[in-house]
């Protein structure tokens, strides 16, 4: 597989793949390397990507490693990170690589829009943005929906049995899921719609704010911040 | 409608969490409730403690979270027992010397961990066993303080106690 993948990419640099937990492969595209690739319009972008960083782009999800964030490198972030994940995909169907560039183009950059404003609309909010401006994602090699799902199980296995806030909230687990900054915010409030969780603090902690303040009880505050996930189409 | 049904559970987690709950044996307590509803979270050992089973009591300033108003918002792993004790006489109770069975009294016992920071709470039946809600999971009642002691809830060291004309006789069921 990948060789295939190799082969398929032809003059974009793709690394060989590597197997993590889970068994899934990762194709990891190097950027800087990319410059070959005969498509005049994803040179242009890659040659405005404004700052230093990798691309992941796995099969089952994708995303940047950056080292700055802020809104307008983001926006140009989710584009790349699209465009190189989409490429993945292409490289693992070599039948769409006859279609017509343009309509490639169309594609990608229709994903790409579309995954801006599915996960992080909430940029367009300057004082949110300027709040998350200050988190930088550690690098990790496995998908986001994998790293959140073994931290929150170790985490719950960790402290479920407690009833203080503080060690729940201090511990090593959850801790690294707010470090997971504003990419964990989806699969935090998708998980608090169908599992009870203590996610408030996480919440308060990657946003910025307590967008449930006031709320008495759990059910208030979990209604609080899923009605504020669904205005910013988080949820 | 029931939201967020979890599968049914028998209190068979605390009996295998030795590390925890080293002290507590299946003579030792009894599973009171099936931990298979949403409410599994919605309330905590310091609320249930003090009779409520809709508000998770603890000194922290977090929407979702209780602490009667007026009282101290702690920084976390470093909560007081003073604001505990506070909180508790905002409901009523008021420090006693220990946790005897008293005619007329129901009963609080604070458990703190090596720092003295408040790890858990537990109430006295008018029966003379004491009822705990253990962290995420379930009620349960227990005839001893020292059946849940441990590295999981630390050891019961403070006392506060109010008036209820139920309390009229210790039965230990389980002995």
């Amino acid at each position: 597989m990948v060789k295939q993948i190799n082969r398929l990419a032809g003059n974009y640099a793709t690394q060989p793949s590597r197997m993590v937990s889970g068994g899934i492969r990762y194709a990891q595209i190097v950027p800087q390397a990319a410059v070959n690739i005969p498509k005049p319009s994803i040179i242009k972008i890659e040659k405005e990507f404004p700052f230093d960083s990798e691309i992941y782009a796995p099969s089952t999800g994708s995303y940047a490693r950056m080292k700055k964030l802020d809104y307008s490198s983001f926006k140009l972030a989710s584009t790349y990170l699209f465009l190189a994940h989409n490429y993945s995909q292409l490289a693992y169907k070599p039948t769409t690589f006859t279609e017509p560039v343009e309509d490639v183009q169309r594609q990608w950059a229709g994903y790409s829009a579309s995954y801006a404003s599915q996960y992080f609309p909430f940029l367009r909010n300057s004082n949110v943005a300027k709040s998350i401006a200050k988190i930088c994602p550690e690098v990790a090699t496995e998908s986001l929906a994998e790293r959140f799902e073994e931290l929150k199980e170790k985490w719950q296995k960790e402290t479920s049995f407690h009833s203080s806030l503080g060690e729940k909230f201090t511990n090593d687990s959850y801790i690294s899921i707010i470090g997971m900054g504003v990419f964990a915010l989806p699969f935090i409030l998708n998980d608090l719609v169908g599992n009870p969780a203590h996610w408030f603090y996480a919440l308060e902690k990657i946003v910025g704010r307590d967008m449930a303040e006031g709320a008495k009880n759990y059910a208030e505050a979990r209604l609080k911040w899923l009605s504020w996930g669904r205005e910013h189409d988080i949820v | 409608m029931t939201l967020f049904r979890r599968p049914k559970r028998d209190c068979n987690w605390l009996l295998a969490d030795k590390e925890n709950y080293g002290n507590i044996t299946p003579g030792n307590f009894i599973c009171a409730s099936d931990s298979t509803e949403f409410s599994d979270i919605k309330y905590n050992c310091i609320a249930w403690a003090v009779g409520k089973n809709d508000e998770f009591w603890w000194p922290r300033k977090l929407g979702g979270y209780f602490w009667p108003e007026g009282l101290l918002s702690e920084p976390l792993n470093r909560e007081t027992v003073e604001n505990f004790i506070k909180a508790f006489e905002s409901e009523g109770f008021q420090k006693c010397d220990g946790p005897e069975f008293e005619e007329g009294f129901e009963k609080i016992a604070l458990y703190v961990n090596h720092l003295e920071v408040p790890k858990h709470a537990a109430r006295s039946l008018p029966n003379g066993n004491w009822t705990s809600k253990m962290g995420d999971g379930e009620d349960i009642t227990h005839g001893t303080l020292e059946a849940i002691e441990g590295r999981g809830c630390g050891k019961a060291k403070y006392f506060l106690k109010r008036n209820n004309p139920e309390c009229k006789k210790a039965i230990h069921p389980k002995t």
